[in-house]
């Protein structure tokens, strides 16, 4: 009884109890692709959100909590509690400690993209991941009032090109009713991808925003309506932002500055360093991160507590079918090798499956995933998840030898005959 | 005895005492001068008082915090809290240094001599940011602002371990 002969004897025995085996193949192929999806999901999210920013020194914005900060400003994700003044981020700005500053303005979006005020100085002085500065694909920042700079995502779901108008709404939903429909923006320059929220952003001149406000200031469109002409004949000099990030000079000042905006008598503000408030962010999250690895594990020994059950239940029927087999010339260890090796098989074809199901959801969730700030390609089926895939494999390996070994000896027992 | 035991035996004493790749342990009094008192700080003065018009140069100068010169290019090994500054998704490879982590507000800020700026020699995979370390390197202690490097402690070519307590 050589090996191959034994492998086409197991495979033809599980297509003999075929609906059972598609069941349990099933069972098998849902928990690996939860348990790939679960450690993916969770590496990139941190991978993501860590890449977002960086060699930004501080990030200040009105009071509230250093988690809430971050990701209103950094991720877009959540709303800001209130505005800073402009006069305090002018005396902060230019204090001799400062080396750069980009002050930034939300509170506007369009078709569900949020939109961001900010200056030149955005364009200069942001970094993400190692130090990496923005590229801009097409185009030029924004030089005029009414001129908007948008992000890889943004152009590639919108497909917009340069030249194309955007109408913005007032808040976080874009719906017609609450639309700034008179001052369109013309688009300027699309930048290059980053894998970072700015590819969901649509980036606005601060003096943009101001003048798309210009006759809202009562909290809904006044009466006399401004033309978009007129609003620049105003005066559009900022008064308040959202927020700002601040580069120093030194990074030994860091707490210096930190403290003394925190401080700051005229204005109740926060100032954050991101690298702490990114680890505050996963000390948080970290706990359900774990949670969730811990329960897609559990889902996969329920899997193959399930596919011993089915094998070892189907044992009591296949002993006739053993003693035929051993009364063949099959020895007693090849028996073994039978009935382990169904489980590897099972678990074989239940990895792929599962690996497949896993590739086909990432190609299909691509826009959900970023809705939420994920950006996970199709290439983060790596190593590591090989790595995963071979254990849960070898796993099975083991766990197979269990109903292996009792058919060993249980053959050696019944010999030719079965004493049912 | 003749002349190769004695070398031998010569060098079977020198040796450890050559081995001078060790890492001094310093305290974090030891990054203060003897004698200098901290002063606490002016915090209100910081913003006020200043008008916006280009940079500011004509405001007095805030003394920074004195430091020790000779422990100047020094190996030396420093416990203390990682607060990251150069980092990526999987590792942080330059951080600045401090005495305690998440301290109350009734206190300010550690002064500039109780703040090593670290450059790790290999980028330190990120486990858990509150944990303690040790970290040891070479220390240089810089007096003032050059072109190329801020005034302060700095150390380089650095390497970090689990603090055990």
């Amino acid at each position: 009884m050589n090996l191959l002969l034994l492998l086409k004897l197991t495979l033809k025995s599980i297509l003999n109890r075929r609906f059972t085996s598609y069941l349990t193949l099933f069972s098998i192929c849902i928990s690996v692709f939860l348990l790939l999806g679960v450690d993916t999901v969770r590496k990139e999210a941190k991978h993501s959100f860590t890449n977002t920013i960086s060699g930004t020194d501080l990030l200040v914005g009105a009071r509230s909590g250093s988690v809430q900060l971050l990701l209103y400003s950094v991720f877009r994700i959540g709303n800001a509690t209130n505005n800073i003044g402009w006069d305090s981020y002018e005396k902060i700005s230019s204090h001799r400690s400062v080396a750069w500053s980009i002050p930034i303005s939300l509170g506007d979006s369009h078709k569900g993209f949020r939109v961001m005020g900010t200056t030149e100085a955005y364009f200069q002085h942001y970094r993400f991941a190692d130090e990496q500065a923005l590229r801009f694909k097409v185009g030029k920042p924004f030089s005029a009032v009414y001129d908007t700079v948008i992000g890889a995502d943004v152009a590639e779901k919108l497909g917009y090109q340069l030249g194309d108008e955007l109408t913005l709404a007032h808040g976080v939903y874009d719906t017609d009713f609450a639309r700034h429909d008179d001052k369109p923006f013309v688009l300027v320059g699309i930048l290059e991808r980053t894998g970072t929220p700015v590819d969901r952003t649509i980036h606005v001149s601060l003096q943009g925003i101001e003048a798309l406000h210009v006759d809202w200031k009562t909290g809904t469109r006044s009466r006399e309506a401004v033309s978009a002409q007129q609003a620049l004949e105003q005066d559009l000099q900022p008064t308040q932002i959202t927020a700002f990030m601040l580069g120093l000079n030194s990074k030994m000042e860091i707490f210096r500055v930190q403290r003394a905006i925190n401080n700051y008598k005229k204005e109740p503000m926060l100032a954050v360093l991101p690298g702490l408030a990114l680890g505050e962010l996963w000390q948080l999250i970290g706990v359900a991160e774990k949670a969730l690895l811990i329960i897609a594990v559990f889902v996969l020994l329920n899997s193959f507590v399930g596919l011993l059950t089915v094998i070892l239940t189907s044992l009591n029927e296949r002993r006739r079918e053993i003693a035929i087999l051993r009364s063949l010339g099959c020895r007693p260890n090849q028996i073994f090798i039978l009935l382990a090796s169904e489980s590897l098989l099972f678990a074989i074809v239940g990895c792929i499956l599962g690996v497949l199901l896993f590739l086909i959801a990432i190609v299909v969730s691509q826009s959900v995933l970023q809705g939420y700030g994920l950006h996970i390609p199709l290439s983060s089926f790596g190593p590591d998840q090989l790595k995963l895939v071979a254990a849960v494999i070898g796993m099975s390996f083991l766990l197979g030898s269990i109903p292996g070994y009792r058919a060993y000896k249980q053959s050696l027992a019944d010999g030719m005959s079965i004493k049912l | 005895m003749n002349t190769p035991r004695i070398l031998l035996i010569l060098m079977l004493v020198i040796s450890p005492l050559a081995h001078s790749d060790k890492y001094k342990e310093v305290s974090w009094d030891d990054l203060m001068p003897k004698g200098w008192i901290p002063v606490v700080p002016d915090e209100p003065e910081f913003f006020e008082g200043e008008t916006y018009d280009g940079r500011f140069e004509t405001l007095p100068k805030i003394e920074m915090a004195p430091i020790v010169k000779s422990l100047n290019k020094q190996k030396i090994k420093l416990p203390g809290y990682m607060i990251p500054i150069k980092f990526n998704a999987s590792s942080v490879s330059e951080f600045l240094l401090v005495p305690y982590m998440g301290a109350c507000v009734h206190t300010p800020p550690p002064p500039e001599n109780q703040i090593v700026y670290v450059s790790l020699k290999k980028p330190m995979v990120t486990q858990d940011l509150w944990a303690p370390v040790w970290v040891s390197g070479i220390m240089k202690a810089q007096v003032s602002m050059t072109k190329f490097a801020t005034a302060g402690y700095h150390m380089t070519e650095a390497a970090t371990e689990i603090y055990d307590y």
